[in-house]
């Protein structure tokens, strides 16, 4: 999945110790990350982790204390304007004109930016399903984002830049548009998404960033992280069972015990893990499900990432 | 300041009221000491008719001037436009910003949710009178000068309840339609009107008494500054206020809340009509947004059509009218030289080119450029950050400049065509009164009208690309505004500070007559030139700030 970087391009991203400190926050600290042509990044973080006021920064629309960006190899600042022929973009918490329709809006915009074709506004407004002649005001905030969605996606960029595109979506559109991300990425084109759910990212990304207390804590592939992924598995059994009979179990970092109910924290072997465990008890019933971004990080990351624990970004 | 509802209006709301409170206050000061020096004997020898109608009142001394100056219109109106803003943003203002639904997703009732924010209401209301009575009681005794016989303190109260009766019906209009803008709009309306009405009518015989049909006559008619306080009076404006109140109470409790939604203008009615519909889908659609100007100007089309229609009928209407009245106008004035007038800071209005001047140039006028300017400069930068669409705007190839350029396009226009509205309503208002007012002259005045209204537009709109806050832009010109307003019309009666008149952007707007002499290049040069600077510089504050979210 990981695309090897190509020599002959420069990155689609680049940042060079960006740093943006508000009055008495470090919203983001010494931030340097590549992100390559053709790859779709996801950037993960809690709420305030500093996920928005870089990608604000990358889009001029506030500028770093400190450091510099380039997006497709032109200055974020000093060439933002010609930046902005080549990128969509679609806000976090999305806000439109209430008064324009669904197609005013997007005729707006695309005759800010040009080299829009409506046959394929059409398309995409099928494909996710928007109903393009009511007024945004009067749409539901789901409804709302598909057509922020199209606004950003209708100029073939070369850079797409999502800040939580899933927001408000039914989760049919929500497959609909990871398969649009993953077209854009065949066409070698680049996808940078912001989230800070793990899930939501590890179906279309091929690398992800993670930011916490505005400093990048570490950039991985996806495939790699998803081997560190932790498992929640809770298992119910007949009779009341020890915990420390699971301590001893390969790959199980944390146990809570409720009578007949254990909690496990693991990220060894499940096939190791459900052979032990038959083999000591009567299994009732077993759930198993993947262990919060916030809980893996606060696993992997916690001592890399020893940022204030108090107040984030101004978002 | 979050405890109750009626706490986070007073925190939501005080400042504006304790602004115009506090400027007004130091405006009364100024003025008493402006008219300390000056020989009063010229104002005494004024006929009572038209002291009244200059809103002087009896001249007893210094302090009864500035009173009338500072107070019995110009804080008046103000104080009442304060409430109709607090009345206006009390329910529809809430929905308008979609907070409506949360607020009584809690168990507070709707009556109560009204209830206290009209508490709030009275309270701030309640203190700005407080303030300027205070101003009013102090003034005198800081610029040495004798102020008995002066009622302030009935004066205050007399505002009080003025400024209340407006606020009410704002709040009326808004509890019933839930439109922020048809409750601003409606009571503002009712209120000028109200005023022109009480002012005019008394002039035009035998139709004195009509002026009792109008709230402002209430509100002054009794002289409260000079005769204390009337209580019949007060019961009028205080029972007016209690019955909107309580309609606003049964409409607020009967109707459907509405939604965080688009409005609904006269162009989407029309294009929902079968007759209109073609020609305003091919007026509408994609045209409106085929840039950013002119998107921007498809904005505020019913702030520019109502206020435009406005400036228009003010100068159809005053034509006729100078005719009926022009004998007794010139008989009271006749006694008296030219100069004497000028001190009062008015044309001539035995002429019809004073007429006009002192009627709609004056005022009425500039206070109609300056709303729908003000309002469009502020909200240019500052409204697309509030409403948090400058990010996506921005995320498209253009410049910050062009973005600042588009809008000051767009407020070009508006000023151009307010412009065009009152040239052809003088035109009209002369030709009907049978005035022969030069045209040309009219086009001058008109001319610099429309460059004044720029100025402060500008103005505004740099405010707006330094902060990004629509607050402070609007409020601050507004009263920026009002302070050049009034050191124009007041420094010049002191032979001392004439000279400071010059600082004023009004003073190169009326200064030397121009619909009686034609035009000053100069002034409207000056004009110009404050204008592009001010353009200038929005460009270079947009261009260094981060923006807000």
């Amino acid at each position: 999945m990981v695309r090897e970087k190509p020599m002959s391009r420069s990155a689609a991203i680049h940042t060079q110790n960006l740093t943006k400190h508000y009055a008495d926050v470090e919203a983001l600290v010494d931030l340097n990350l590549e992100v390559w042509p053709g790859e779709v990044f996801g950037f993960l973080g809690p709420n305030g982790a500093g996920k928005t006021t870089a990608i604000r920064t990358l889009l001029d629309e506030i500028r770093p204390t400190s450091g510099r960006a380039s997006i497709l190899g032109m200055d974020t600042h000093e060439q933002s304007v010609e930046i902005r022929r080549h990128i969509g973009y679609l806000p976090g918490d999305l806000a439109l004109y209430p008064n324009l329709t669904g197609r005013d809006t997007l005729t707006y915009f695309a005759n800010l930016r040009g080299g829009v074709s409506w046959e394929y506004v059409d398309e995409l407004a099928e494909r996710l399903n928007s109903d393009l002649s009511r007024k945004v005001g009067n749409l539901s905030s789901g409804n709302r984002q598909k057509v922020g969605l199209i606004q950003a996606l209708m100029n073939r960029p070369q850079l797409l830049i999502m800040d939580e595109p899933s927001t408000g979506l039914d989760p049919l559109v929500q497959r609909e548009l990871q398969a649009m991300i993953r077209e854009i990425a065949a066409e070698g084109r680049t996808v940078f998404l912001s989230s800070h759910t793990l899930s939501e990212v590890q179906r279309v990304a091929d690398r992800v960033g993670i930011i916490r207390h505005g400093r990048l804590a570490a950039v991985e592939a996806l495939a790699d992280l998803r081997s560190k992924a932790i498992r929640r598995v809770e298992l119910e059994f007949e009779s009341a069972v020890d915990a420390a009979t699971f301590r001893d179990i390969p790959g199980v970092r944390e146990v809570t015990v409720e009578n007949h109910r254990v909690v496990l924290s693991f990220d060894g072997s499940m096939d190791a893990l459900l052979r032990t465990i038959v083999d000591r008890h009567d299994v009732l019933d077993i759930t198993t499900r993947e262990a919060d971004l916030e809980e893996i990080f606060l696993a992997y990351y916690r001592d890399e990432a020893p940022g204030p624990v108090t107040g984030g970004p101004p978002e | 300041m979050l405890n109750t509802v009626f706490t986070k209006a007073v925190r939501d709301g005080w400042l504006a009221p304790a602004l115009a409170a506090v400027v007004l206050g130091g405006f009364l000061v100024f003025a008493m000491f402006v008219y300390r020096d000056l020989d009063l004997s010229v104002y005494r020898d004024l006929p009572r008719d038209l002291r009244d109608f200059m809103g002087l009142g009896d001249v007893e001394d210094a302090a009864a001037l500035a009173y009338g100056a500072g107070y019995s219109f110009m804080g008046a109106l103000t104080i009442a436009g304060v409430a109709i803003a607090r009345g206006a943003a009390a329910i529809a203002g809430e929905e308008r910003d979609g907070t409506m639904g949360l607020l009584l997703s809690n168990p507070v009732s709707r009556g109560k949710v009204l209830i206290e924010k009209a508490a709030s209401m009275v309270l701030l209301i309640g203190v700005a009178a407080l303030i300027l009575w205070g101003a009013g009681v102090v003034a005198p005794h800081l610029a040495n000068v004798g102020a008995s016989g002066n009622e302030v303190g009935a004066l205050a109260l007399h505002m009080f309840a003025n400024a209340l009766f407006y606020g009410f019906l704002a709040l009326m209009i808004g509890a019933w339609t839930g439109n922020g803008t048809a409750a601003w709009g409606g009571a503002a309306a009712i209120m000028a009107v109200s005023y022109f009405a009480s002012g005019l009518l008394p002039l035009v015989k035998g139709a004195e008494d009509l002026a009792k049909l109008f709230p402002w006559y209430y509100y002054d008619g009794s002289g409260p500054l000079s005769n204390g306080i009337n209580w019949g009076h007060l019961a009028v404006l205080f029972g007016g206020s209690a019955l909107f109140g309580l309609v606003a109470l049964a409409g607020f409790n009967r109707r459907d809340l509405t939604e965080r939604s688009a409005g609904v203008g006269l162009a989407d009615r029309l294009r929902n009509q079968r007759l209109t519909q073609r020609l305003f889908e091919r007026l509408e659609g994609s045209t409106r947004v085929s840039r950013i100007a002119i998107k921007t100007t498809s904005e505020y089309q019913g702030l520019l059509m109502v206020t435009g229609l406005i400036v228009l009928l003010f100068g159809v209407l005053i034509g006729p009218i100078f005719p009926i009245i022009e004998e007794d106008m010139a008989q009271l004035l006749e006694d008296y030289p030219a100069s004497v007038l000028a001190i009062v800071g008015n044309a001539d209005m035995s002429t019809p080119e004073g007429w006009y001047t002192g009627e709609n140039f004056s005022l009425v006028h500039p206070i109609g450029f300056l709303l729908v300017l003000v309002v469009l400069g502020g909200r240019a930068i500052g409204g697309e950050e509030q409403r948090r669409t400058m990010g996506l705007l921005l995320a498209n190839p253009i410049s910050r400049s062009r973005v600042v350029i588009e809008k000051g396009i767009a407020m070009a226009v508006y000023a151009a065509i307010l412009g065009v509205l009152a040239f052809a309503g003088t035109v009209a208002g002369s030709l009907l009164g049978g005035l022969g007012i030069s045209v040309v002259n009219i086009a001058a005045i008109s001319l610099l009208l429309t460059l004044l209204g720029l100025a402060f537009g500008a103005l505004s709109l740099a405010l707006s690309a330094a902060t990004g806050r629509v607050g402070i832009s609007t409020y601050g010109t507004a009263g920026i505004a009002l302070i050049f307003f009034l050191l124009n019309a007041y420094l010049p009666l002191s032979d001392s500070l004439e000279g400071f008149a010059r600082l004023s952007p009004f003073y190169y707007y009326l200064t030397g007559d121009p619909l009686a002499n034609g035009l000053d290049w100069g002034h409207a040069g000056l004009l110009a030139a404050l204008t592009l600077a001010l353009f200038a510089l929005s460009i270079v504050l947009f261009n260094r700030r981060d923006i807000r979210q």
